[in-house]
């Protein structure tokens, strides 16, 4: 085959106390497609930014074309043609798709600080044409949808082959994962034509996509490569077993808890609940005292139901009920009222006050527990913090440290204790909840977090790993593409990981 | 990391997701935020033409013209700074500065000096260098624009102040009193003046590296960082043009009233920030641009003008003003409600 | 017996007491210990630039060192011009002076109590709070120099109504609206007019005492009424030349009337061009020096205490100045120190005093 284009060697890179890559090699054809599989958390976004340079590796290296990068910046890979297709989209939305293709480097377009808008468009049309994509040059990037704007990101990233006269490497970042089937068609029809003119590495959670247009599969787990797979011969089970590892940490173990029976009373009831385009016709039960444990990619729609559930996004059909009542609320704040309590993914922006102390975080929501009469016990405040800090094992300098000054393991610490503190809630909302913990908290939490279960608080739980799902739920929910695809009852070492991942992808 | 937007509903890919029905609403939202600002000027224009005929008579559209000359240009210079994300709150006292710099160099009542036109380029001069030192200022110590430019205020004040000594410079240079105050063709000189700021000010928004660049720089600081865009440069070139626009403001308002004073810019910060904010120009940067800026300054304009021609008490106008302004801000906002609510 | 005594003791103690206290305060400063010192807003006005250059007229005229003078600015702050006064009178407050342009009422109650508790002495100007006099055992507020903004008001309007021809209409420009000698001066016009059944006020607007304000409203009148415009009337001068700016725009400069009040050269140099009729001044070389000549008579003991004066001799109105262009010439140049002679001599101090002020 032809000439080798990228090559990753032992790549190792930690962040705090997790390892998130362990001595990964791997190497990339010029003009093949590479798929990147694995797990959320194994690892191969991180892959995917120590490629862009966005990540420095601490060990290891990035050879391109026999040469080793010796910078990590953005820039210094885009040099030596490799450029990234971002998730988060990295189009400005105000300015012309024109403005964003040759942004930073417009070239002969701008003479002097002057535009030649004629000139600008006419390149920007070239590169569109490249993609056979009929995009017109001066739309304001905003008015475009999330499929037409990853053709535009894709027409930047080939303005390198044009500035440095080699072909690109081309890092697509779940390109397909907020648009619909028609659209997820488009974008795997570009990275065939593609293939062409440049070298791929794409990474997705749909095994579907990657067969479809891989030529190669290297699948992560842990932070580790694991296998490498020619996808024109490979058995879709054999990956399917490679991406689940082969081992299962022990203490995640289901039957390390004693089998429980489910209260009958149904706690929380949804009934054909739909939403927009993001789930639809959504029914369960939920039992007092039940962990009910969703499974789904990213985009399947599991996150919306929770959100929903929790107030923060209105259905558009269907209905809720708690404990027999139908419920109307109009946003978390009512939800709390009731009883509900959410730990979001996302503790930056939904759970913490970064620039409040650790302290205030924990009992923001409740300051109930700390109040005696009209004033706040400050003692009291002081004494439940500290023992939810020890209990949880929160690195903090102090209980006054401000919760953004810590790392991101702690931080969704707080924002649990921030929930666990209060008197205890009737339905929680674990939204990945160990997400970025180390095995340890991990440990703790789930004991914690079963302990509430044995007090008859409900659970909804979503969760980064089928193993963690798996060890903690009752129930296993499926969900792929907004609709529920199975409900498995968890016991005796059934659903397995591979029942629960047919059903999702 | 694995992460959809979940904090954030992105309107614009519900408008392609769902159909026509929606495409046609985000359409007509697109269309009132790009000409609700032109469209609430007309029907105030039209309200106050009914209510006096007047208000519509040629004489007090050329009255209108010269009123909104000085706001005018004073937008002109704020748009590029709002666009950048930033804000400029020293305008009144750098119009001070540039004021006094050139009535005491013109023909004036405390000096003897005599410098005609090259007062004026002086003053202007003046102006550019506060609004550049802003920049340098906010790019270099990296102090928030809002705190550098409330201390240039004061700076520019005081050193104003300090010119002044009391005894504010009568100008007696009647050329540039004649040129200032008279007319062209039927149109006030200083109106021309104006509209050559906002043509300069629109080529450059358009058609140049650095007017497109301060679309990218309020779009997004971290991507235009990594599209390897000076950021610095340009906003110090931003702070820069405000700067000379607001040396120009005052140049001219002191040519018109004879005067150079410490108080010439008073009350042309809030008014500027409230016209280039109504005519569309987001506060957050990256949307709007000096013709939408303009607009809101005519609005302005006829508002304070129209409400003394339907004999609004004087009591009454600050408080009218104030809910228009209200109502504006609101319908030019009310799209990105949603884009804002983040769930805690 | 021996009780007895003691009282004798401590009474005569006690008058000895009061005596030195009573000469300390009244006759007993050197003339080169004294210091004068002008409390007021800022000096960007020129009407505060003449009140600092009376204040040095008059120490000049006295033979007397500059550096006995001392000028406060406070920018507006109450507290500012309250504490820098404390300050200051921690050293020799008995020959200290204060002449005061107070920012409101309240700090004319607080610097008082400051002059009383410390043996200072201060004159006030502009207006006082109600029952709050220098009689009322106020021994140190030598006396308060009142200015009757419906005089101001009244005096301007008869002169612009006299340059009408008596009839036609009029449109005024306030002050700031919620503001004491604003309405006081607008009173005064209303007065006027009531009086005067041919002239009709038009339209009332606030241009918040300032020029650059007065502009756009001027141009938006004159193409509101056209030439039913017969009077411009401006609660101040600063309005009243951005007046004359905007009339000068349309060509109509001197041939409409103007007036306005303070009386600053701007404005008397309008006046002597004809296109201002009329302004009506306080005389801030006046203001800013009366209190320091009052205060000198009697801390030289050329004249007695205040407290043996005459209410209306402690709390009176002064003489408004009204220039037109009759008299316009002699305030055309900044006066000499000759021309206050007959105000500043210990025996001429009242000679502005219109009478007991309300």
């Amino acid at each position: 085959m032809s000439e080798i284009a990228v090559s990753l060697e032992s790549i190792g890179k930690r962040f705090g106390s997790v390892q998130a890559l362990r001595d990964v090699s791997l190497m990339i054809r010029s003009r093949e497609v590479i798929g990147l599989m694995g797990e959320n958390g194994s690892g191969k976004s991180t892959l995917l930014k120590i490629l862009a340079g966005l990540i420095r590796p601490d060990e290891g290296n990035v050879v391109v074309r026999g040469r080793p990068l010796t910078k990590a910046s953005f820039s210094a890979a885009a040099k030596a043609g490799i450029g990234m297709v971002f998730q988060e989209q990295s189009l400005l939305l105000n300015l012309t798709v024109a403005e964003n293709i040759f942004l930073g480097c417009e070239g002969e377009a701008v003479r002097f600080g002057l535009y030649n808008w004629r000139k600008l468009k006419e390149m920007a049309r070239r590169q569109l044409d490249k993609l056979g994509c009929d995009i017109s040059p001066d739309t304001i990037t905003g008015s475009l949808s999330f499929a037409q704007r990853q053709m535009v990101e894709l027409a930047k990233v080939l303005t390198i082959e044009d500035r440095i006269g080699v072909e690109p490497i081309i890092l697509l970042d779940e390109p397909t994962s907020v648009l619909d089937a028609e659209e997820i068609d488009t974008v795997l029809h570009q990275i065939e034509r593609l293939r062409s003119r440049a070298s791929v590495v794409i990474v997705s959670h749909r095994l579907d996509e990657v067969l479809r247009v891989a030529d190669r599969i290297y699948v992560m787990t842990n932070g580790q490569c694991v296998g490498e797979r020619d996808a024109r011969s490979v058995d879709a089970e054999d990956l399917k077993r490679l991406m689940l590892g082969k081992h299962l940490s022990e203490q995640y173990r289901r039957h390390d808890r004693p089998a429980r029976p489910i209260e009958n009373e149904v706690r929380l009831s949804l009934r054909n609940l739909a939403h927009r385009s993001d789930y639809r016709d959504i029914s369960f039960d939920l039992h007092a005292g039940e962990i009910l444990g969703f499974a789904g990619v990213e985009g399947s729609g599991r996150e919306c139901v929770c959100r929903t559930v929790y107030g923060a996004e209105a259905p558009s059909a269907g209905e809720v009920l708690l404990d027999g009542s139908v419920i109307k609320f109009d946003g978390p704040a009512d939800a709390v009222k009731m009883g509900i309590a959410y730990v979001p993914s996302e503790r930056r922006i939904e759970g913490l006050v970064p620039n409040m102390s650790v302290r205030e975080n924990m009992t923001l929501a409740h300051l109930k527990v700390a109040r005696r009469g009209w004033f706040l016990d400050s003692q009291r405040e002081q004494k439940l913090v500290s023992q939810w800090v020890e209990r949880l094992r929160i690195k903090t300098p102090s209980n006054h440290a401000l919760a953004g000054q810590l790392s991101g393991g702690n931080q969704q610490k707080v924002v649990l204790a921030k929930w666990l503190i209060a008197e205890h809630p009737r339905l929680l909302i674990l939204d990945h909840p160990l997400r970025g913990l180390d095995i340890g908290a991990k440990a703790e939490i789930f004991a914690r977090v079963r302990e509430l279960a044995q007090n008859g608080i409900s659970i909804l739980l979503i969760a980064d790993t089928l193993e963690e799902l798996l060890a903690l739920s009752d129930t296993i929910l499926v969900m792929r593409d907004g609709a529920i695809t199975a409900r498995l009852p968890v016991g005796d070492g059934k659903p397995t990981q591979m029942e629960i991942l047919e059903n999702m992808i | 990391m694995d992460r959809t937007p979940t904090g954030v509903i992105q309107w614009p890919s519900l408008a392609a997701r769902d159909g026509n029905m929606r495409k046609v609403i985000g359409v007509l939202r697109e269309m009132a935020v790009t000409w609700g600002p032109a469209l609430a000027l007309v029907i105030l224009y039209t309200a106050f033409s009914i209510g006096d005929a007047r208000f519509a008579s040629l004489a007090n559209l050329k009255t209108l013209a010269s009123q909104s000359a000085i706001p005018l240009i004073l937008a002109t210079g704020m748009t590029y700074v709002i666009l950048q994300g930033s804000i400029d709150l020293s305008v009144e006292g750098v119009m001070a500065v540039s004021s006094l710099s050139c009535a005491m160099l013109l023909r004036n009542s405390r000096t003897g000096f005599d410098l005609g036109v090259i007062a004026l380029l002086v003053g202007i001069c003046v102006g550019a260098m506060f609004g550049t030192l802003n920049g340098i200022l906010i790019t270099r110590l990296r102090i928030p624009s809002f705190m550098v430019t409330l201390g240039i205020w004061s700076v520019t004040s005081g050193i104003a102040m300090l010119i002044s000594g009391g005894q504010p410079p009568e100008i007696r240079d009647m050329s540039i009193r004649g040129w200032a105050l008279g007319e062209t063709i039927g149109v006030p000189n200083l109106t021309l003046v104006a509209l050559v700021c906002l043509v300069i000010g629109y080529l450059l928004q358009n058609f140049t590296r650095f007017g497109r660049y301060t679309y990218v720089i309020g779009g997004s600081e971290e991507i235009a960082k990594l599209s390897g865009v000076r950021i610095n440069f340009y906003k110090v070139l931003g702070f820069g043009l405000c700067g000379l626009t607001a040396g120009l403001g005052g140049v001219l308002e002191s040519a018109r009233l004879g005067l150079g004073h410490v108080e010439i810019g008073a009350q042309q910060m809030f008014l500027t920030l409230t016209a280039v904010v109504i005519g569309g120009t987001s506060l957050s940067g990256g949307r709007g641009g000096v013709i939408q800026s303009a607009v809101g300054v005519l609005i302005l304009t006829v508002l304070a003008n129209g409400m003394i021609f339907i004999g609004v008490t004087p009591y009454l106008q600050k408080a009218v003003q104030g809910v228009i302004i209200l109502v504006a801000v609101v319908a030019a906002t009310w799209r990105f409600r949603a884009r804002l609510r983040v769930v805690k | 017996m021996k009780k007895s005594k003691l009282f004798g003791l401590i009474a005569v103690s006690l008058f000895v007491g009061t005596v030195t206290q009573i000469s300390n305060a009244s006759a007993a400063c050197d003339k080169s210990q004294i210091r004068f010192v002008n409390s007021m807003r800022e000096i960007s006005q020129p009407y505060h630039g003449d009140l600092d250059k009376g204040g040095r007229l008059f120490v000049q005229w006295a033979g007397l060192s500059d550096s006995q003078y001392v000028l406060q600015l406070n920018q507006g702050d109450t507290d500012k011009q309250v504490s820098l006064m404390r300050s200051l009178l921690a050293t020799n407050p008995g020959c200290t002076i204060f002449n005061v342009e107070p920012n409101n009422l309240p700090a004319v109650r607080q610097m008082v109590e400051i002059a009383n508790q410390t043996g200072a002495w201060i004159v006030t100007h502009w207006s006082h709070p109600d029952g709050f006099e220098p009689f009322n055992g106020n021994d140190h507020w030598i006396g308060h120099v009142g200015v009757n903004g419906l005089d101001q008001g009244e005096s301007i309007s008869k002169e612009l109504v006299k340059a009408m021809g008596g009839e036609g209409g009029i449109v005024a420009l306030q002050g700031i609206l919620d503001n004491k000698p604003a309405q006081l001066r607008f009173a005064g016009l209303k007065k006027v007019i009531a009086a005067n059944s041919k002239v009709t006020l038009l339209d009332q607007q606030t241009a918040n005492w300032d020029r650059t304000q007065a502009f756009p409203i001027v141009q938006a009148w004159l193409a509101k009424y056209g030439d039913k415009i017969k009077g411009i009337w401006a609660a101040n001068d600063d309005m009243a030349l951005g007046a004359v700016e905007a009339l000068r725009a349309a060509g109509l400069a001197g041939k409409i009337p103007v007036v306005g009040a303070d009386g600053i050269p701007a404005a008397i140099e309008a006046v002597s061009k004809g296109e201002m009729v009329a302004t009506a001044s306080t005389d801030a070389y006046y203001q800013g020096s009366i209190g320091f000549a009052m205060g000198y008579c009697v801390l030289t003991g050329q004249v007695p205490p205040p407290k043996q004066w005459t209410n209306e001799h402690r709390d009176f109105y002064l003489r408004l100045i009204t220039i037109t262009k009759d008299n316009v010439n002699q305030y055309l140049k900044p006066p000499p120190a000759s021309a206050f002679a007959g105000d500043w001599a210990c025996d001429k101090i009242w000679s502005r005093d219109t009478g007991a002020a309300s």
